[in-house]
C-alpha cells in the first residue's frame, strides 16, 4: 500500500497522455458494455421463460397434434399445468391488421399464472361464453375494446364448414399486461376457445398446433421436454418440445445473427485497443526508465519495481475500464425504461476481467524491460 | 518560401525519419484500420441484403397486392379480381398469346436445418402457369420444372443447401404432405432461398382460394403509370401495384435501417475512441520532435506549414489504416453467407457485399478520425516556441 503513492505519480507522469489513453479505454468499455449488455440482457430475459414448454408437431407445427396428447402429457412428474396453442391467424376489418389470436382453454391462465393474473370471473365468464374472448390490455387499448364488446375477426386459414371465414367474438376479460413485457406474443394477446373454433372449422379438426405446459422447476425444461418426446417417439404422432425461451430465441436469432456482429466487433475493439494502451504503457515507462533505474540502485528489487509496472498497468486499466463501464450501466438505466432490459452484472465481471487482461498484456513487455535494465546504461542515459 | 514549399519539405523530412517512428505510426494505422474493418463489414450486410433482394428486380415487372397489404403473407385476391388484374393494359403477351401474369401465393413452412438440431422458416411459392417464363433470369440447373396438379416443388440453389434432404427425390412435407423435389434452380436473387411449386396445387393443400399476389411482365417500364391507373379506375379492385424495385425496397427497409443504424451508432463509438488514440499519439509524436520543429521555426519555417505538415501526416496514417481495414474486411467477410428473415416471415440467405461505395464511405470515415486526432497537435506544433530547441540541445 506504501507504493500506491509511486504508482500514483508514476501514472501522471504526462497527465495529457493519461487522459486521453483512459479516454479511449473507456470509450472501448463503455462500446463493450453496451454490446455485452445487449446481447446477454436479452439472452437472461429469454431464459426466465423456460417455465413454459411448447409441444408440437415434429413434422412441422402447422400439422398439429392430436387434442388428446394434452392428457399424456399432464400425468407426467413436473408438470403443474397443461393448455393448448393453435394459431388462428386473424385480421380485424383489413387484413393489414393481423392478430395474434390463439384458441385455447381456459387451463392457460393456470399455465401462465406467473406472467399474468386474470380474475376468476374473466375466466369463468371464458369457460361459460362459447364465443368468449380474453384480450391483452395494450391490443385492447389499440382497438378500443371493452369487456362486453363483440368483435368480428376473419381469417383465412380456417373457413368455417358453412364457407365463411368471419367469426364472431365477445370480449369477457382482459389480460393485465404491460405493454413493455419482454415476451412480444404476451403483449399482443388475442384467446379464444378452442371448442368454437373446432366446431366451426372445416379442416384439422381435433387438433391443436401446440400442447403447451408449466413446469415447476425450471431447471428441468430440457429433461422433461426429452421425456415428453419420449412418450411419442416412433408413433404416428411424433412430437417435439422445445422450451419457450428456445422458440423464442430461433426468432430473434433468425432476425439477423447478432452474435457475429457483437463478436467482431468486441475482438476489433480489444485488440486495437491492446495495441494503443500497450504503446502508451511502453511510451510512458521508456521515458521513466533513468527514475526506475534510481529506484533500483537505493535498493529496490527487480520484482518490485516489475511489480510496479504491472500495478501502473492495471490502475490505469481497471479505472478507465471502469467508467466505461459504469457510463454503459448508466445508458442502460435509459434504455432499461423503454426495454425493460438491464445490464446484467455479469457483464461487469466481465468487462473487468478484460481490463486485467489489457492491463497485463500492455504492462508485459514495458515489465519485463524494466525487470532486466542494466542500470549503468540506464542511469548515463539522464 | 511559400507555405505550400515549406511544408512540403517538412512532409518529406518526416517521411524520411518514418522509419525511426514506424511503432507508433503503425499503432495509428492499426487502430484507425479496426474502425474502418467493423464500419465496412457491418454496412456490407446491409448492401449486401439490398443486393440479392435488388438483383433480379426490374422496373418493367410489377408485383400487384391486396390495397393496404405490407407484404404478400397479409394480402389476399380472390381470383376474379387476379383475372382481371391480369387483364389490364400493358401487359406483355407470350408469342401464343398468354399473359405473362402469374397469380402466386406465398406459404411460409418450418424445415429442418442441415448441419444444425434446429428447423428455420422457408418461403414455399405458388407460381401461375407463366410464372417461369415472366422470370427468364430463373434457370433450372439440375432436374426438371414441376408439374402443375401434382405435389412437386424445385428448389432454389441457396435453400438447398441451407435446408435438410432438399435435394432431387426428397420428399419435405408441406402443409401436411409430402411434395417430391424435382429440380434445383437459381435466378441470384432472393427467390435462391425459397421453394417453388404450382399456385393451384399449393393452394388445394392449404385449403385456400385466394392468391396473394399476381407478378405481372409489361411491355415497359412507362407502361406500369397506364396500368396502374386501369387498376385504380376499376373500383371493384382493391388492388395496389408497385413496381418490383419499389416492392421488394418495402420488404427490407425494416432490417435495412436496423443494419445501417448499427453500422453508424458503433462505428462512431468506435471512432470516437480511435480520435483519443490519434490525439495521444499525435502529442507524442510532436514532443518527441519537439527539438526539430522548434529549430525549424527557428530558422524560418512559418506555423503554417508545421500545422499542414502534421495534419498530411495523419491524415496519410488515416488514409492507409482505412484501406487496410477495407482489405481486412473483404478478405474476411466478402461473399459470406448470412441469413435472416426478411418481410413475409421467411428466412433470407444473403452475402455479405464489400462495395466500392461502402469501402470510398470506410475510408472517408478514417481520413476523418485522421484529421481530428491530428488537428490539436499540428496547432501545437505550429505554437511551439524556438526556446525549446535551444534548451534541449
Amino acid at each position: 500500500m506504501k507504493y500506491i503513492h509511486l504508482v500514483w505519480t508514476g501514472i501522471w507522469h504526462k497527465p495529457r497522455r493519461t487522459v486521453l489513453t483512459m479516454a479511449t479505454i473507456a470509450v472501448a468499455f463503455m462500446l463493450f458494455g453496451l454490446l455485452q449488455g445487449i446481447d446477454q440482457g436479452a439472452d437472461a430475459v429469454i431464459k426466465t421463460f423456460n417455465n413454459h414448454l411448447f409441444t408440437g408437431n415434429k413434422h412441422g407445427v402447422g400439422q398439429g397434434i392430436p387434442l388428446a396428447h394434452m392428457d399424456k402429457v399432464r400425468s407426467l412428474p413436473g408438470i403443474t399445468a397443461v393448455t393448448q396453442w393453435t394459431f388462428f391467424g386473424g385480421y380485424f376489418k383489413e387484413p393489414r391488421n393481423s392478430l395474434a389470436v390463439f384458441a385455447t382453454d381456459s387451463q392457460v391462465f393456470k399455465v401462465y399464472s406467473k406472467d399474468f393474473q386474470v380474475p376468476p370471473e374473466q375466466i369463468a365468464a371464458m369457460e361459460r361464453t362459447r364465443t368468449a374472448a380474453v384480450v391483452a390490455r395494450p391490443l385492447a387499448d389499440k382497438y378500443k375494446w371493452r369487456i362486453g364488446d363483440r368483435v368480428t375477426l376473419r381469417t383465412s386459414l380456417w373457413t368455417q364448414t358453412n364457407g365463411r371465414d368471419d367469426y364472431q367474438f365477445d370480449i369477457v376479460g382482459i389480460i393485465p399486461i404491460s405493454p413493455y413485457h419482454p415476451n412480444p406474443t404476451l403483449r399482443d394477446l388475442f384467446l379464444i376457445n378452442f371448442s368454437y373454433l373446432d366446431a366451426a372449422r372445416q379442416f384439422h379438426r381435433g387438433r391443436v398446433h401446440y400442447v403447451v405446459s408449466s413446469i415447476a422447476d425450471v431447471t428441468r425444461a430440457t429433461e422433461i421436454s426429452k421425456l415428453i418426446d419420449s412418450l411419442y417417439a416412433n408413433s404416428a404422432e411424433e412430437t417435439a418440445t422445445t422450451p419457450e425461451s428456445a422458440m423464442m430465441q430461433s426468432q430473434m436469432r433468425q432476425l439477423l445473427d447478432f452474435g457475429l456482429i457483437v463478436t467482431l466487433v468486441v475482438s476489433a475493439v480489444f485488440l486495437t485497443l491492446l495495441l494503443v494502451t500497450g504503446n502508451s504503457i511502453a511510451q510512458s515507462v521508456r521515458e521513466r526508465i533513468p527514475d526506475f533505474a534510481v529506484l533500483k540502485t537505493i535498493g529496490f528489487s527487480d520484482l518490485t519495481v516489475t511489480a510496479l509496472v504491472f500495478l501502473e498497468a492495471l490502475l490505469l486499466c481497471i479505472f478507465a475500464g471502469a467508467i466505461g463501464l459504469l457510463i454503459a450501466r448508466g445508458i442502460f438505466v435509459v434504455l432499461g425504461m423503454i426495454f425493460a432490459l438491464t445490464m446484467p452484472s455479469a457483464v461487469v465481471f466481465q468487462g473487468m476481467a478484460f481490463a486485467t487482461l489489457l492491463a497485463f498484456l500492455s504492462g508485459l513487455i514495458p515489465a519485463l524491460r524494466i525487470n532486466r535494465l542494466n542500470l549503468i546504461t540506464a542511469l548515463a542515459n539522464r | 518560401m511559400d507555405i505550400l514549399k515549406q511544408a512540403l519539405f517538412v512532409l518529406t523530412m518526416n517521411v524520411r525519419a518514418l522509419r525511426h517512428r514506424l511503432g507508433t505510426s503503425l499503432v495509428i494505422v492499426i487502430g484507425i484500420a479496426g474502425v474502418a474493418a467493423v464500419l465496412i463489414s457491418v454496412l456490407a450486410m446491409a448492401a449486401g441484403l439490398v443486393k440479392t433482394l435488388h438483383s433480379s428486380a426490374r422496373d418493367d415487372r410489377a408485383v400487384v397486392v391486396r390495397n393496404g397489404a405490407s407484404d404478400e403473407t397479409s394480402s389476399f385476391l380472390a381470383r376474379d379480381a387476379a383475372t382481371t388484374a391480369m387483364d389490364g393494359p400493358g401487359v406483355k403477351r407470350d408469342p401464343s398469346g398468354k399473359a405473362l401474369a402469374s397469380a402466386e401465393v406465398l406459404v411460409v413452412e418450418s424445415l429442418p436445418l442441415a448441419g444444425e438440431d434446429a428447423e428455420a422458416q422457408i418461403s414455399v411459392r405458388g407460381l401461375g402457369p407463366t410464372g417461369v417464363a415472366l422470370r427468364p433470369e430463373l434457370r433450372i440447373t439440375q432436374g426438371r420444372m414441376f408439374q402443375p396438379g401434382v405435389s412437386e416443388v424445385i428448389v432454389g440453389e441457396m435453400a438447398a443447401s441451407r435446408f435438410k434432404d432438399l435435394r432431387i427425390g426428397d420428399t419435405p412435407v408441406l402443409r401436411g404432405r409430402p411434395w417430391t423435389v424435382v429440380g434445383t434452380f437459381s435466378s441470384r436473387s432472393a427467390h435462391d432461398s425459397t421453394l417453388l411449386a404450382d399456385a393451384e396445387t399449393l393452394m388445394g393443400a392449404m385449403g385456400r382460394n385466394e392468391y396473394q399476389s399476381i407478378t405481372v411482365q409489361l411491355e415497359s417500364p412507362q407502361a406500369i403509370g397506364p396500368y396502374r391507373d386501369a387498376l385504380r379506375l376499376n373500383s371493384s379492385l382493391p388492388v395496389e401495384v408497385f413496381s418490383e424495385r419499389d416492392f421488394f425496397t418495402r420488404q427490407s427497409t425494416t432490417l435495412n435501417t436496423v443494419l445501417k443504424s448499427i453500422a453508424y451508432v458503433v462505428g462512431g463509438i468506435m471512432a470516437f475512441g480511435a480520435v483519443f488514440a490519434a490525439l495521444n499519439i499525435m502529442y507524442s509524436a510532436v514532443s518527441t520532435r519537439a527539438v526539430e520543429i522548434a529549430t525549424l521555426r527557428g530558422i524560418g519555417f512559418g506555423p503554417d506549414a508545421m500545422v499542414i505538415a502534421v495534419l498530411v501526416e495523419t491524415l496519410a496514417l488515416a488514409a492507409i489504416g482505412g484501406a487496410l481495414g477495407a482489405v481486412v474486411a473483404w478478405l474476411a467477410f466478402n461473399g459470406y453467407d448470412l441469413s435472416t428473415i426478411s418481410g413475409g416471415g421467411s428466412q433470407l440467405v444473403f452475402q455479405l457485399a464489400v462495395t466500392p461505395k461502402i469501402v470510398t464511405i470506410g475510408i472517408a470515415w478514417a481520413c476523418a478520425i485522421g484529421l481530428l486526432g491530428g488537428l490539436w497537435p499540428a496547432l501545437q506544433a505550429a505554437r511551439l516556441p524556438v526556446v525549446v530547441a535551444i534548451r534541449s540541445a
